[in-house]
């Protein structure tokens, strides 16, 4: 564990900190170049600056070594979970994981039985969400296989950073994380079926819209709506001004299972792109990340992972979950009734910072409604103990203060997994909260790999 | 065993003109080992085929694009099936036909259900062939077929509350009751020699098997039935699926024809 | 990548409209407001009729506030740049992050002109964006097609408010020239008859703005 404090040295005053004067210039150039997220409150569309604090979260490169290998084997055995679910179902059959954790959920998708995506990828863009104890360990809090969003941001930052505080850098021997359009590209390139290359964006009203622009214009993939793709003669076209129809052979799709085609799926969607599904099962194009991925990156199937990775693989996991428990199994429902308050409990249909809930602050009756839910829907839940993350150091008006925060770790899926040394790293601007989601009001970090 | 001449005709009007339209069409039976299909001639007005697939339930799907203007749409299907060529179709072990153990929005239970569900006695009963043929005597004796009464999004529990419905109806309430009994079985969408439209049926694991049984006349599925398609419930097997411009009123016709030859 | 779509030739087409239309349309009104300093009239209501909008205003203090700043003024200069704003915004792959960081930073300093008690000097800054978003468009973006829509849109606009204005019919010859020089270039789709039409109507010796105001505006409508 090292700090940019001790890195750079601690001063007593703020003001003396080189990442002080910084902060307001990098801001305020972030401003400049639009970098939002959109929310949604009362009905209305609005866009929010995503606050950026100076000071990076800083990994060395033998601690980071470790980080990657344990990525790597995680996502490689998620990959063969996604195709054994929709394939043979051996881990099934050999009772690894109950059926019910499968196809009660709401990640399986019986439309992608039997097919194998192209190159037989179907994790492609894999955001693992981490948290460090204040023993130094590090935690596995959340896989997002579907759509995970973020890179963009520490992407952006450093090119600013670099820009507006060059002395910062000099000399600090730091992985340039700028790379990863060209990791994506690859990655893009690596599955397409031949013509071009696609991100397709449910439009400017979307939480995420400024990353879709923003990869499209890095990676030099071409970002459209669902409106300009068309399917014909079993293939997908790019219709441009003149009518002329272009192929594509890869579609980096930032829309929802449920949305991308309507015949096959929501019927009410008007984003999607009809009978792309039915081109897919063919083998005619390749949708990134894969249709269906939801299936290993459900709450209730976070537990299961430390034994997929035995069960795949034949290795004991190098990163650890979480401490988790399963009020499905009998033992686990007695642990979690008798440590109630030191638990924190995820409903496992529910995402971004939403259905978490600490069982020390219920009042007493909301404790008794929530246990009667629990014993009622057992696998609706899971529950983790809480675990002691360590502060990180933001600057907020003028001072340093302590706050939580985690990383999400991007891992790229081509040949082979590749994980990208940087990460976005988000901090809970509360100094009470756990939870640091954009959408919750939370900032972000730049976050440094040590190249030595 | 018979061989069995079909016709299949579906005509979607509507109110003014709509465009844009894709299509995709699940309307003909597919070899099982219970029924082999010989000759078969589809056509679609307006015709605009352009591709054909097999879904991930086995069902051939036909999908197509009409780009212009047109006030209705329909196809033509018939052909020759030989059938009752088994007794049941081969199945896949129990760990591979998981997905049909579980409820669908359409297919689950509420208070109705559950109250229903009690009131069959299986509890001497072993074997999913048996469960599933005391839970299909026991459906048809306590409801009653009616025309008009559901719609085709009707649920389950829905339709139990009414206590009327059709096929369809019938097909989902057994799929329910079966899947409350961990009982994995399939929704299938067929013909039948004698009715002048589509029917509805239930297909249930037993032992890699997948045993055919039809609630509505309570019986078992025999040479006289033509499959199309299956799946969960009836939102796999729809036997036409299409978006278009056009804010219109749609009516449906649908005959078909069954002949012994 | 060399392929666009319908929809964005389209908003390139209106990005060059609006930016104009900013552009311009602040030049104007800076003129009228230094006139206003001197008498107590500012002629709103002829600038409204010729610009094809309704007066709604009160006074000239309402109509300076109003007409530059209010959102809620469909005509106003700030709504004119929300719509160039609402086109760039999706058209960062094709024009940069860079030309699109200057309009951002225009809708900024419009902002802070709004809060100022010397509206010109902040427009001032509006006005700087938008010139620095045309020559960074016109260095940084490879593809030409793309330049040449954006300009297009930026001619068309401009001979339709010349000629709203009763410009100078020398004005409006140059500008007709280039837009003819340009046009092509762009692969838009236009109508070669009613080019022909407008560059006919600049030459006349007595401009008739009316027939050309109404003619510019049909130019990439009219498809024969």
């Amino acid at each position: 564990m090292i700090s940019y404090m001790e890195m750079c040295g601690k001063r007593d005053r703020v003001e003396d900190m080189e990442v002080y004067a910084g902060t307001d210039v990098v801001n305020e150039q972030l401003a400049r170049y639009g970098v939002k997220f959109g929310i949604y409150k009362n009905n209305e569309f609005k866009e929010q600056l995503f606050p950026f604090d100076m000071i990076p979260r800083v990994i060395d490169s033998v601690e980071f070594a470790y980080l990657e290998k344990g990525l790597k084997q995680r996502v490689k055995a998620l990959n063969l979970f996604i195709a054994d679910i929709y394939g043979n179902k051996r881990i099934i059959k050999d009772e690894v994981i109950p059926e019910e954790f499968i196809y009660a959920g709401s990640g399986y998708l019986p439309q992608c039985e039997g097919i194998v995506p192209p190159k037989g990828v179907y994790s492609h863009i894999s955001g693992i969400d981490l948290v460090q104890s204040k023993d130094g360990t590090w935690y596995i809090l959340e896989d997002n296989l579907r759509i995970p969003s973020g890179a963009s941001y520490p992407m952006i930052a450093r090119s600013i950073t670099r820009r507006s505080d060059p002395s910062l850098f000099t000399g600090k021997h730091i992985e340039d994380n700028r790379n990863y359009a060209d990791m994506l590209r690859h990655t893009m390139d690596y599955v397409s079926c031949g013509g071009h290359t696609v991100i397709l964006t449910p439009g400017r009203y979307n939480a995420a819209y400024f990353e879709h622009s923003y990869l499209a214009e890095k990676t030099g993939a071409h970002l459209v709506s669902g409106h300009e793709l068309i399917v014909e003669n079993d293939h997908l076209y790019f219709i441009d001004y003149s009518g002329r129809k272009e192929r594509v052979g890869a579609v980096y799709r930032r829309i929802s299972d449920e949305y991308l085609d309507p015949m096959s799926f929501n019927e009410g969607s008007v984003i999607g792109i009809p009978h792309i599904f039915d081109i897919y099962r063919k083998g005619n194009v390749a949708l990134i990340n894969a249709p269906g991925n939801g299936v290993a990156d459900d709450k209730g199937i976070y537990y299961f992972v430390p034994k997929m990775i035995k069960y795949y693989l034949g290795e004991e996991p190098i990163l650890n979950n979480a401490p988790t428990y399963l009020p499905f199994y009998k033992d686990d429902m007695k642990y979690v009734l008798e440590h109630f308050d030191d638990l924190v409990l995820k409903d496992v249909a529910e995402a971004g910072g939403y259905g978490v809930v600490f069982g020390n602050k219920l009042t007493r009756e909301e404790k008794a409604r929530f246990i009667a839910m629990l014993k009622k829907e057992p696998r609706r839940f899971i529950a983790q103990e809480v675990i002691d993350f360590v502060d990180i150091e933001i600057m907020e008006k003028g001072e340093f203060v302590p706050r939580k925060a985690d990383l999400r770790a991007f891992v790229l899926m081509a040949e082979e997994p590749m994980v990208w040394k940087s990460g976005l790293t988000r901090f809970s601007r509360n100094p009470d909260s756990f939870i640091v989601n954009s959408s919750q009001g939370g900032g972000f970090k730049d976050t440094w790999v040590l190249s030595q | 065993m018979k061989r069995l001449y079909f016709e299949y005709h579906m005509k979607l009007s509507f109110s003014s003109e709509v465009k844009e339209h894709r299509f995709s069409l699940k309307c003909t039976p597919h070899d099982t080992d219970i029924q082999k299909v010989g000759r078969i001639s589809v056509s679609v007005f307006p015709d605009n085929i352009t591709g054909t697939d097999t879904d991930s339930h086995g069902n051939i799907t036909i999908f197509g694009y009409t780009k212009g203007t047109h006030t209705c749409f329909g196809f033509d299907v018939c052909g020759e099936v030989e059938t009752g060529l088994n007794e049941y179709e081969n199945a896949k072990d129990l760990h591979m036909v998981g997905m049909f153990r579980y409820q669908t929005r359409i297919t689950t239970p509420g208070k109705e259900i559950q109250e229903f569900a009690r009131r069959i006695d299986l509890e001497n009963i072993k074997g999913s062939k048996e469960k599933a043929f005391e839970i299909m005597t026991f459906l048809h004796n306590n409801f009653t077929y009616q025309q008009g009464c559901t719609e085709m999004e009707t649920t389950a529990e829905e339709a139990l509350t009414l206590g009327c419905g059709v096929c369809q109806d019938y097909s989902h309430i057994m799929l329910s009751l079966c899947r409350m009994q961990s009982i994995p079985c399939r929704y299938v969408t067929g013909m039948m020699i004698g009715e002048g439209r589509s029917h509805a049926w239930v297909e249930v694991w037993d032992d890699k098997k997948w045993i055919g049984f039809d609630p509505t006349n309570n019986k078992m599925v025999g040479d006289e039935y033509i499959k199309i398609s299956n799946g969960r419930d009836f939102r796999d097997c729809l036997v036409n699926q299409g978006i278009f411009t056009g804010n219109v009123q749609q009516t449906q016709e649908i005959s078909v024809i069954v002949n012994e030859i | 990548m060399g392929i666009i779509s319908i929809e964005n030739t389209d908003r390139l087409f209106w990005l060059g409209r609006y930016t104009e239309r900013v552009y311009t349309t602040i030049k104007i009104f800076a003129d009228r407001f230094d006139s206003m300093i001197d008498f107590d009239e500012i002629e709103y209501g002829k600038f409204c009729e010729s610009q094809d909008i309704p007066n709604i205003y009160k006074s000239r203090e309402d109509f300076s506030q109003k007409y530059c700043f209010s959102l809620e003024d469909e005509n106003s200069i700030f709504s004119n740049l929300m719509r160039a704003y609402d086109n760039a915004i999706v058209l960062r792959e094709e024009i940069g992050s860079e030309s699109l960081s200057y309009i951002q930073l225009a809708v900024y300093a419009m902002n802070q002109a709004s809060l100022s008690n010397a509206p010109l000097l902040g427009l001032q800054k509006v006005t700087d964006n938008i010139a620095a978003f045309w020559g960074m468009a016109d260095d940084d973006i490879d593809e030409s097609q793309i330049r040449n829509i954006i300009k297009v849109g930026k001619l068309i606009e401009r001979i339709d408010i010349y000629s709203r204005l009763g410009k100078d019919p020398d004005m409006l010859r140059r500008e007709a020239r280039r837009l003819s020089n340009r046009i092509d270039k762009s692969q838009i789709r236009y109508s070669m008859k009613t080019l022909a039409h407008v560059n006919y109507l600049v030459q006349l010796d007595d401009v008739p703005y009316d027939t050309l105001t109404d003619a510019v505006e049909r130019l990439v409508v009219d498809t024969n």
